[in-house]
């Protein structure tokens, strides 16, 4: 057995070892916390993108669309409420009703010998309504997709029959412009739309549509009532029928493709 | 406790009365689990170092032997679960080394006897009459040590005291 010298000094010896041991391991969690606290940043950040933060979906729009695109924002952020899903009638909440900046009213674009209505001499106003909503059941012309019911509303009287009171459409606006009415069923309340031109061929006034689906959605079934408000050309006045265009976008997409304009 | 107080304060030398004073007391006890002098005597050093690794873990209102053969008793535990992993050897007669370890600590004739006797008594049982009457620690600091409560202890005991008492019967002893 050791005698007493010989186990104090391995007993000193050995705490110097561990006292060091401790002190390298506590330098080494110094380090580590910092570089894992930004690796967590960094996922929470790439999961956050992943599954669909609003305002990383709509990069690259154009200065004037600013207004648009926060008030879309808040509405993709509030489509979890109770309130969105009331049933039985249609429900327009404060603060959903997006209203699209016009763009430039003097410019008139051709394609195709297509007289196109002037790019942006129409806005657009968005409200999600319950799944059930029916004001347009009756009223609505089957489109080229026959996934997006349109419905063409000019004049006061039609407009207070169809739509909610809140949207509040009078003869003088009937004077200067009309409004497209369109519906939107999808099966997830994270598709959003985009109305991405307004023409007319001369005879057709058509309301061209994309879809933004995300990467990842939620699984609540809704409906998107589109209103776009035309402002009345010759061209569009000379329209007998409205047609609406679902563009597909392909799963996963997440943002706006860089247009010239979102008008045309 | 006086001395490891002296030792905190800065004297060095204290720590040599601390050593004097548990030293061998938790070398034996060690021993009874992992039967082996030698290393007994690491997990004993390894014991007293947690005192200088960490002077501000002892609150200074248990005894200090208390504190530590709790920390001894956890230390061989966790050195026999390790021996046993690595070598699972059966249990064979005592060596030599461990008997002379063992005489130099219990001078007394009739002690050696009982230790004798407590050597074929269950695990527990040899741990709680080494703390009671080896140790002279009371029933409440073998039960801190143990991990034990003071009932837990008194039934050990009690077993512990029958057992031993036919051991010494057969070994004519009593």
């Amino acid at each position: 057995m050791k005698n007493n010298d010989e186990v104090v000094s391995e007993v000193f010896r050995r705490g110097k070892e561990k006292k060091e041991q401790l002190a390298r391991r506590k330098k080494l969690l110094m380090t580590c916390i910092p570089i894992a606290l930004v690796v967590c940043v960094v996922l929470t950040a790439s999961i956050w993108q992943t599954l669909g933060n609003p305002s990383s979906q709509v990069p690259g729009q154009p200065d004037d669309q600013s207004s648009y695109l926060r008030v879309y924002n808040q509405a993709w952020r509030n489509s979890y409420h109770p309130a969105y899903m009331e049933p039985g009638g249609v429900r327009v909440p404060d603060g959903l009703i997006l209203v699209t900046q016009s763009q430039n009213k003097e410019q008139v674009l051709y394609d195709n010998g297509t007289c196109i209505a002037p790019a942006g001499a129409y806005s657009v106003r968005y409200f999600r309504t319950e799944y059930d909503g029916s004001f347009l059941e009756n009223q609505q012309t089957r489109a080229s997709d026959v996934s997006v019911p349109v419905c063409w509303v000019d004049s006061a009287q039609a407009a207070a029959s169809l739509l909610p009171a809140e949207l509040s459409y009078d003869e003088e606006f009937f004077r200067e412009k009309t409004l497209l009415v369109l519906r939107l069923t999808e099966s997830s309340g994270s598709i959003r739309h985009q109305v991405t031109s307004v023409r007319t061929d001369g005879t057709t006034l058509t309301a061209e549509v994309r879809r933004i689906v995300p990467q990842v959605g939620t699984a609540d079934m809704t409906s998107w009532v589109i209103l776009i408000e035309v402002e009345k050309t010759a061209p569009v006045i000379s329209c007998t029928a409205v047609d609406a265009v679902s563009m597909e976008t392909e799963p996963g997409f997440t943002q706006f493709p860089d247009e010239k304009s979102t008008g045309a | 406790m006086e001395a490891y107080r002296r030792y905190l304060d800065g004297d060095e030398s204290a720590f040599a009365e601390l050593v004097e004073a548990y030293y061998r007391n938790l070398v034996f006890f060690v021993n009874r689990y992992v039967h082996d002098p030698d290393a007994a005597e690491d997990v004993a050093i390894d014991t007293l170092t947690e005192l200088v690794v960490h002077p501000k873990r002892y609150n200074f209102k248990t005894p200090l032997k208390t504190y530590l053969f709790s920390i001894a008793r956890h230390k061989a535990m966790h050195y026999a679960a390790q021996q046993s992993r690595l070598s699972p050897l059966p249990e064979q007669e005592m060596p030599a080394q461990e008997k002379s370890l063992e005489d130099a600590m219990i001078a007394d004739q009739r002690k050696q006897a009982l230790n004798d006797a407590v050597r074929q008594l269950p695990k527990e049982q040899q741990i709680v009459i080494h703390l009671l009457y080896f140790e002279d620690l009371s029933g409440d600091d073998a039960a801190k040590v143990m991990g034990k409560s003071r009932k837990q202890i008194y039934n050990l005991t009690y077993r512990a005291k029958t057992a031993l008492r036919s051991i010494l019967e057969q070994k004519g002893e009593l």
